[in-house]
């Protein structure tokens, strides 16, 4: 069983995935990692717009003041920069991943059903800052503006990231180095994230973890 | 494969040595943290952060130097403004500064007062002094008896926010300060007597003023009386 799933012939399949062809990588499964490229690039691509209006309103700081407010142009900013991190970075793993395990993917389609949570958390939380901003509540802290449910997409997506990953290790029983590190790097981050779900009636204690 | 293994161990014995010196160091400090001050964190300081962080407040404002950079550092506000005050700028900034650019967050009162609370506890966290107090010593303009540069403080302890002189600072709610030495506004007095128990206590000489108590000392007052009379 192991020598099968560590043999790159156990994903035959030449069908294409997301329009490429699996000719071009090791592991036809590698290629899930083209939609979290092409999202974090385009999220990274607004943040920059998003930057240089601030970076105008701390020149001139009435500039657009009306039509985007300081507040919401900063929130915007920071959790584009949130989220074209945690895709391009997931993305990268998931690409690296197999090479490294020397075996397919343990499921493509949580990776998608991944992509999509994290993507609907991104639409979500814009759409929350720019249309509902006195409504939704927000986290409130530095960098996870985000408000509710959209946390929840995001954390369920850091999950399901951290056991697609795991299972594909495990199945592989080959710990590199990178993998080991990867990994280990990941799933500090997705704790990290969720302790910041945490209200803490201390302010210097949110600091701490900030 | 050697190389391999050594390297593989080197990274894992390494990640676990870092995470638990990362353990150690917070379960260290988060027994510092709530050994101080937790008893003073009453339900109203902690709905006035939950309010705080609600309106993502920090996307502007800092707080212990974190923030957005964008608006005043807050951290210790309540220390120069009246309760009065904060409760009617947070309530509607326009109202008192037509053309701030804080939006009005629509808060109910009672979300004011938590603010307000949540401020005037923030104000009370040992900072060590941080931020440092600002100069007050200007190579121009020190007042003669006190050594203080009034026209500084003007700036530095908030009254351009609603008064202008000559051209410099807010066109209201306050009246245009730029000839009080010679021209009295509103009928009041403008001698030094009067201006300096007026910025003392505004509402004691005119209860339905809306200028604030703003908490300065007698010296830093003097050195603002001299300023405002040597405007002619």
């Amino acid at each position: 069983m192991a020598e099968n799933l560590n043999s790159p012939k156990n994903e035959h399949s030449s069908k294409r995935l997301f329009g490429l062809s699996p000719r071009n990588v090791t592991y036809r499964s590698q290629l899930v990692a083209f939609p979290y490229f092409v999202t974090a690039g385009l999220l990274l691509l607004a943040q920059i717009i998003f930057g240089l209006f601030l970076a105008a309103q701390y020149v001139w700081p009435t500039f657009l003041i009306n039509s985007l407010p300081f507040n919401i142009n900063r929130e915007t900013h920071l959790n584009l920069l949130i989220l074209w991190l945690l895709l391009g970075l997931m993305g990268a793993t998931y690409y690296l991943i197999p090479e490294e395990a020397r075996s397919k993917l343990f499921s493509v389609k949580l990776a998608v059903l991944q992509w999509i949570l994290l993507l609907i958390a991104a639409v979500g939380t814009l759409i929350s800052f720019w249309f509902f901003r006195s409504d939704i509540g927000s986290l409130g802290k530095p960098f996870t503006e985000s408000p509710y449910p959209w946390p929840y997409f995001i954390a369920l997506g850091a999950v399901i990231f951290l056991v697609n990953i795991g299972v594909t290790l495990i199945r592989a029983r080959r710990w590199t180095p990178i993998s080991g590190i990867l990994f280990a790097g990941m799933a500090g981050i997705s704790i990290l994230y969720m302790i910041d779900m945490i209200f803490f009636p201390n302010l210097t204690i949110d600091f701490y973890w900030w | 494969m050697d190389t391999q293994k050594l390297l593989r161990n080197t990274l894992i014995f390494g990640t676990i040595a870092f995470m638990a010196a990362f353990i150690a160091l917070t379960v260290n400090s988060l027994s510092q943290i709530t050994s101080t001050r937790t008893a003073e964190l009453t339900d109203q300081v902690v709905a006035g952060k939950r309010t705080w962080q609600f309106k993502n407040c920090q996307d502007c404002h800092t707080l212990y130097g974190i923030g957005g950079y964008w608006a005043p550092e807050l951290t210790k506000e309540a220390s120069r403004r009246d309760a009065s005050f904060l409760t009617s700028w947070i309530g509607d900034p326009q109202v008192l500064k037509p053309d701030t650019t804080m939006p009005n967050q629509n808060l109910t009162n009672q979300q004011v007062l938590d603010l307000v609370a949540f401020l005037q506890w923030v104000d009370k966290t040992n900072t060590n002094d941080w931020p440092p107090t600002p100069l007050e010593l200007s190579p121009t303009g020190t007042s003669t008896s006190t050594g203080l540069s009034g026209a500084m403080l003007f700036q530095q302890l908030g009254c351009s926010a609603c008064h202008m002189i000559n051209g410099q600072g807010a066109s209201g709610p306050g009246p245009d300060l730029s000839h009080i030495g010679s021209q009295p506004y509103d009928n009041l007095p403008n001698t030094p007597a009067f201006l300096n128990s007026w910025i003392q206590d505004p509402k004691a000489e005119k209860p339905d003023t809306i200028m604030p108590t703003i908490p300065m000392t007698d010296a830093q007052r003097q050195a603002l009386v001299d300023y405002l009379t040597s405007l002619t």
